[in-house]
């Protein structure tokens, strides 16, 4: 099938190209323009914007916190339309279906969860691969885990840290590491409700930055393209910024993600609460050129916060709203999950949704800070056209701020700040940055031989209703939205890394699971056979 | 002999048309039991949402003692392996809990990670003598949660009395990792929120969790296909074509009673106790080693870990795990069973 997008304002930064152009697809893939070929279909883009299929590097969309989540606020599961028979369950609220059908129809072609625990890998890729339409990947965690930490306190070989990383990501099926709060649940479990990078985990006399240096060092050596994916200590708190920059520091140039930095932007102030952190963040982001960052915008109304930083969810359990949370203190971290209301008219919540805006554009490097809302935790996904919106268009951001707590304009630069976003730079934040940051070459562009994830948008001054509902989407060269109706509830593949696992700390792991968990390492693998007849994984290459 | 309708045995595809013909002819269907594995769960979902059936599992009591509060007031939850691994003090919930396989394994070991080193386990449930070097306290029958209220007030110091149970208030807060084991189905909602509760308030100032053992016939395994496909729990219903949960209105015995269902398609390829109002509606069974009389319609299908694959609840792992089939059989898997009862129920459809 070859495919000809034509009369659409081709949006691919990767590429340079900002102007009314063609893009040709052949199959599965982006092609140059064929000589002397006629297309067996023509798209026609005429005022629309065309640009690769969006990218979501964090959101939280799978896995046995996200389940808990639905149980703790049935309330919010509440829909009465009917689902098309084409595809049961997609106006389900918070139903993998839903997730699937609401991400392709804002042009959101790939999605990764950040949390996929060893423990329950295989829990979470069965739910991942009922979302439909998406491509999927998730972040194996580390660094709370007994075995882990057990190495380090036993002072043994980077190697051996190397190695167990290597199949706890090879195992799990994970595309990349994240470590949550290093240390802190094992901290937690100990008693502690504090935990700074330098704290120790009491019986392993390990500090958090031994933890986090040490994954570091084992993700570069291992040549996982995606950066280690960190969530750093003191999540939420005043002063929280101070941890961020510090783990910043403790990078040393190694490659270091920084997941949901708004939840860290906060400069503690005389006196009590916080103000905007976002210029040091920003400023510290331009002297570190190894690091980028997510945002983890705050957006308003009601929302579940889900997280595996047990401590801190422990410690915010007093803010639950509705009073109701759940705490599982898991084999490695767990979960916590808090109920939360972010609040237009309160102080708090309105100096967040400023400071993730802020990060945005007082950003050093389009390429290095990526949109999220950290999905559920600082408000759903599906508000990514709005935020996109107020990121384009100063006078709209005028607008929403003269809706909120005035605390935004003592606390935080936002009001002065001119900057509006280009489509190319939207582009860069949604498509291109996350593909480059993830080590996706075959998506986030539309260069020859890009994976043929293409969204198209019908071009208005109201971003949020164009990024809404995008007029066609092709996944994969197949049209899964058309008039912003799901027509194709075609399976994604779900993306994973190809690790070499080590025989011998394969061996050795698998003695410990046995003594620890009754069964050994085969209990904890994702099979092909787990999912039947069918065929849902993709392997992705290591760094060379 | 995997296949019968009315006693006689069929060939599968006689079968399955006469499943999808019972379902697809019926106003109110129910799917129920649905003890099974997971891909048979998803392909009960599919079927479900094709008919606008009603769905009740045979685990629905025991889900609903520990889903009621985790709604209302949430949870503090461990799990199996952290319970070995770091406890010092075990308190096991009701009969079923101090018979548990996992109190089995905390009993013969001690703590190897965190700051315990010894362990200690407590007993509480209904009658039952001491056992040897356990503290075991007795209450009434019917008196679980009473006494946990009382022993939740002494725990945090609203209460102070001489009591029988104090010596068990008083371990709890000295605990390092605490951890309640209990089994929802037996003990019941209302004790389920005072052990939430009381582990919640200890957490104040040290660690204890509670431990519910989970039932016997893979609810928690559908819990989470419910949760991800519908996004609710069941009981839950599709007839109006979007997903309705209402523990109530879905309680397949009472619907039978009072006659608002019409057909039932009872799925436990996991042993599982048949209720009697399966046999007072037009049935569609799939079971293992049936004998043909368990439904009008009825399917031999794998026992998933046995002569099938499937993906189940492991309560040891306290996760999902896969488990091939030990001997691989003739027999086919359920979930084969439901996509040829779906395909054929939206072949007559189309029809």
């Amino acid at each position: 099938m070859l495919i000809r997008i034509t009369g659409g304002r081709v949006v691919d930064p990767v590429h340079g190209r900002d102007a009314v152009g063609d893009v040709w697809i052949e199959d599965d893939r982006v092609v140059e323009a064929p000589a002397g070929r006629e297309p067996d279909r023509v798209v026609d883009a005429s005022g629309c914007v065309v640009m690769a299929g969006a990218i979501d590097v964090h959101s939280h969309i799978a896995g046995g916190n996200v389940i808990l989540s639905r149980l703790l606020l049935p309330e919010l599961a509440a829909s009465e339309i009917p689902s098309p028979e084409l595809h049961p369950f997609a106006t389900a609220r918070g139903s993998g279906a839903e997730i699937g059908a609401s991400y392709a129809r804002m042009g959101y072609t790939t999605v990764i969860e950040p949390a996929l625990p060893p423990a329950s890998a295989l829990a979470t890729h069965l739910e991942l691969a009922d979302i439909p339409v998406i491509d999927r990947g998730a972040l194996t965690v580390l660094g709370n885990d007994d075995l882990l930490l057990g190495l380090l306190r036993d002072r043994e070989s980077a190697q051996a840290v190397q190695d167990l990383v290597a199949l706890s990501i090879a195992s799990s099926r994970g595309l990349g590491v994240k470590v949550i709060n290093a240390g802190g649940a094992a901290a937690f479990k100990e008693g502690a409700v504090q935990f700074a990078l330098d704290d120790e985990v009491p019986s392993y006399g390990l500090t958090s930055r031994r933890i986090l240096t040490a994954l570091l060092d084992a993700v570069e050596a291992i040549g996982v393209p995606h950066p280690l994916h960190v969530h750093t200590n003191n999540l939420g708190l005043p002063g929280s910024d101070d941890s961020l920059v510090a783990t910043m520091e403790a990078a040393e140039g190694r490659r270091i993600h920084f997941a949901h930095a708004q939840f860290y932007a906060y400069a503690a102030r005389e006196g009590g609460g916080f103000a905007s952190a976002a210029p040091r963040i920003c400023e510290a982001l331009a002297r570190h050129p190894n690091a980028t960052l997510d945002v983890g915008q705050v957006v308003f109304g009601q929302t579940c916060t889900i997280s595996l930083d047990i401590l801190r969810q422990f410690v915010g359990r007093k803010g639950a709203n509705p009073k109701k949370w759940i705490l599982v203190a898991g084999d490695a971290e767990g979960g916590g999950l808090v109920p939360f209301a972010y609040r237009r008219r309160g102080a708090t919540s309105a100096l967040q949704f400023a400071i993730g805006l802020e990060l945005m554009l007082l950003s050093p490097d389009p390429w290095r800070v990526l949109l999220t809302t950290d999905h559920p935790n600082g408000g759903p996904f599906t508000a990514y056209p709005r935020l996109i919106h107020l990121l384009m268009d100063k006078e709209e951001r005028d607008r929403e701020l003269s809706t909120i707590h005035p605390v935004v304009f003592e606390r935080s630069s936002l009001a002065a700040i001119a900057r509006e976003f280009s489509l190319a730079e939207v582009a860069i934040m949604t498509r291109a940055a996350p593909a480059r940051l993830l080590g996706l070459p075959d998506r986030g562009h539309l260069g020859p031989g890009a994976r043929a994830d293409v969204a198209v948008y019908r071009d208005g001054r109201d971003r949020t209703a164009m990024f809404a509902v995008a007029e066609t989407v092709l996944k994969d060269g197949r049209t899964v939205v058309e008039a912003g109706e799901v027509v194709d509830a075609r399976a994604g593949v779900t993306l994973n890394l190809a690790v070499d696992a080590d025989a011998g700390m394969a061996s050795r792991v698998d003695a410990y699971m046995a003594r620890r968990f009754g069964s050994g390492l085969d209990a904890f693998g994702v099979p092909r056979e787990a999912f039947a007849d069918r065929d849902v994984f993709r392997t992705q290459p290591c760094l060379t | 002999m995997s296949a019968w309708i009315r006693g006689q045995a069929v060939d599968v595809p006689a079968a399955v048309d006469a499943a999808a013909a019972s379902l697809s002819g019926a106003r109110a269907p129910v799917i129920a039991g649905l003890a099974a594995d997971v891909d048979a769960l998803r392909a009960a979902f599919a079927l479900g949402a094709r008919l606008g059936a009603s769905f009740d599992p045979v685990s629905a009591a025991h889900l609903y003692a520990d889903l009621a509060v985790l709604a209302g007031a949430g949870t503090v939850t461990t799990t199996p392996s952290e319970t070995i691994a770091r406890a010092d003090l075990v308190v096991a919930v009701g009969a079923r809990a101090a018979a548990s396989s996992i109190l089995d394994i905390v009993r013969s070991t001690e703590p190897t990670i965190g700051r315990a080193r010894t362990r200690t386990v407590m007993l509480l449930r209904e009658g039952g003598g001491p056992n040897s070097n356990e503290r075991s306290f007795a209450v009434a029958p019917g008196e679980v949660a009473p006494a946990l209220a009382l022993v939740r007030a002494l725990a945090t110091g609203r209460q102070r009395l001489d009591h029988p149970l104090a010596p068990l208030a008083e371990a709890l807060p000295k605990a390092l990792y605490g951890v309640l084991l209990y089994d929802p189905g037996e003990i019941g909602e209302l004790a389920v929120e005072m052990l939430q509760g009381l582990a919640a308030e200890l957490n104040e100032t040290t660690r204890v969790f509670t431990l519910p053992l989970a039932d016997s016939w893979q609810g928690r395994a559908l819990l989470q296909v419910s949760a991800w496909t519908t996004g609710t729990a069941p009981r839950l219903g599709l007839g109006r074509g979007f997903p309705e949960h209402d523990p109530w209105r879905f309680d397949a015995g009472r619907q039978a009673r009072e006659k608002e269902i019409d057909a039932v398609m009872w799925l436990a390829s996991v042993d599982a106790p048949r209720p009697d109002w399966v046999a007072t509606v037009p049935s569609v069974a799939l079971v293992r080693a049936p004998d043909g009389r368990e439904g009008d319609v009825v399917f031999a299908v794998a026992a998933p870990g046995e002569d099938g694959d499937g993906v189940l609840w492991d309560e040891r792992r306290g996760a999902l795990v896969f488990r091939g089939a030990r001997a691989a059989g003739a027999i086919p898997g359920a979930a084969a069973i439901v996509r040829a009862i779906d395909g054929a129920v939206a072949a007559r459809r189309a029809a």
